[in-house]
């Protein structure tokens, strides 16, 4: 026990904890939800539903998270303009972006453009039930773009990983950055 | 309003909206889901077809009328249309003829196809 509140500080002397524990736990149920909506889409459509429920209740604390959460948690943080977020990929192509320590410029519209989609791709979900096939074909194309953008998610998260020499994923489990 | 807070209104807007409909859908309003248990229900043990006439005004998915005409041994089921206490829907028959089928919309039982004209 004696050694634990040493070994904190020495922790925060490095690290600063930026993303707190209800974002952390809402990523990563928001991301496990997609994969079982994913991979349930075709054979199994209770399952289906209840992720497609869930990823929908998840979108809706994190907006109301996004309004009283602490400060990286909220979408005055991180939601950027268009033109932020072109210089900020202009840098990034030139291999020399800053680093944030909260969501950088292409990173806050990930996540906007991703609950967005997600939004979308549950709507059609519900709407499929009642009105059938046209629909459901907007439902596959929204998932489908919901899909793309995890994957560009992904990409991003390692790219700016390896740019900054930081573990990105790391940083969403533990909750800590690097102070600079 | 900030921008961060009208893009997080819009998303709780949505999400909210969104989740009123899935509870209208589920109520009934237009979706009576009821109808798709029972419909499913009458798949596993056709025996209990008759527990459904004490539901009257019933009616199933889309979804679970596709459902019911797998499990009879219809594919390729398209356009199905509810239509004054019936359903029908194109489909190839088990013998791989283009049929229009006709289900009662109560019971789910089939009640008559049509060679696709």
């Amino acid at each position: 026990m004696t050694a634990e509140p040493a070994a904190d500080a020495a922790a925060s002397w490095h690290s600063i904890a930026v993303w707190d524990p209800v974002l952390r736990l809402l990523h990563w149920t928001l991301a496990a939800s997609f994969a079982l909506a994913w991979l349930t889409g075709e054979a199994w459509m209770d399952m289906h539903e209840g992720a497609g429920y869930a990823i929908l209740a998840f979108i809706a604390v994190r907006a109301v998270w996004g309004l009283c959460g602490p400060r990286h948690a909220r979408f005055d943080a991180f939601v950027p303009t268009p033109r932020e977020v072109l210089a900020y990929l202009r840098a990034l192509a030139a291999g020399r972006a800053p680093r944030y320590l909260g969501h950088n410029p292409a990173g806050g519209a990930m996540i906007v453009a991703l609950l967005a989609s997600l939004l979308t791709a549950s709507a059609t979900g519900v709407l499929t039930d009642s009105l059938g096939e046209p629909v459901e074909a907007l439902h596959e194309l929204a998932a489908n773009v919901c899909l793309a953008l995890v994957l560009v998610h992904l990409a991003g998260v390692i790219g700016t990983s390896l740019l900054h020499r930081e573990n990105l994923v790391a940083a969403m489990i533990t909750g800590r950055k690097r102070r600079s | 309003m900030t921008r961060g807070n009208l893009v997080a209104f819009a998303l709780l807007i949505g999400a909210a909206a969104v989740g009123g409909m899935a509870v209208a859908a589920e109520r009934g309003a237009g979706v009576p889901l009821v109808g798709a248990d029972r419909i499913m229900a009458d798949e596993a043990n056709p025996t209990r077809a008759t527990e459904a006439e004490d539901i009257v005004h019933g009616g199933v998915t889309t979804r679970a009328v596709e459902k019911h005409l797998t499990s009879q041994g219809y594919t390729a089921i398209r356009d199905i249309e509810r239509d004054d206490g019936h359903y029908e829907a194109g489909a190839r028959a088990p013998g791989g003829k283009r049929v229009e089928v006709y289900l009662d919309a109560d019971t789910g039982d089939i009640l008559r196809t049509e060679a696709e004209q």
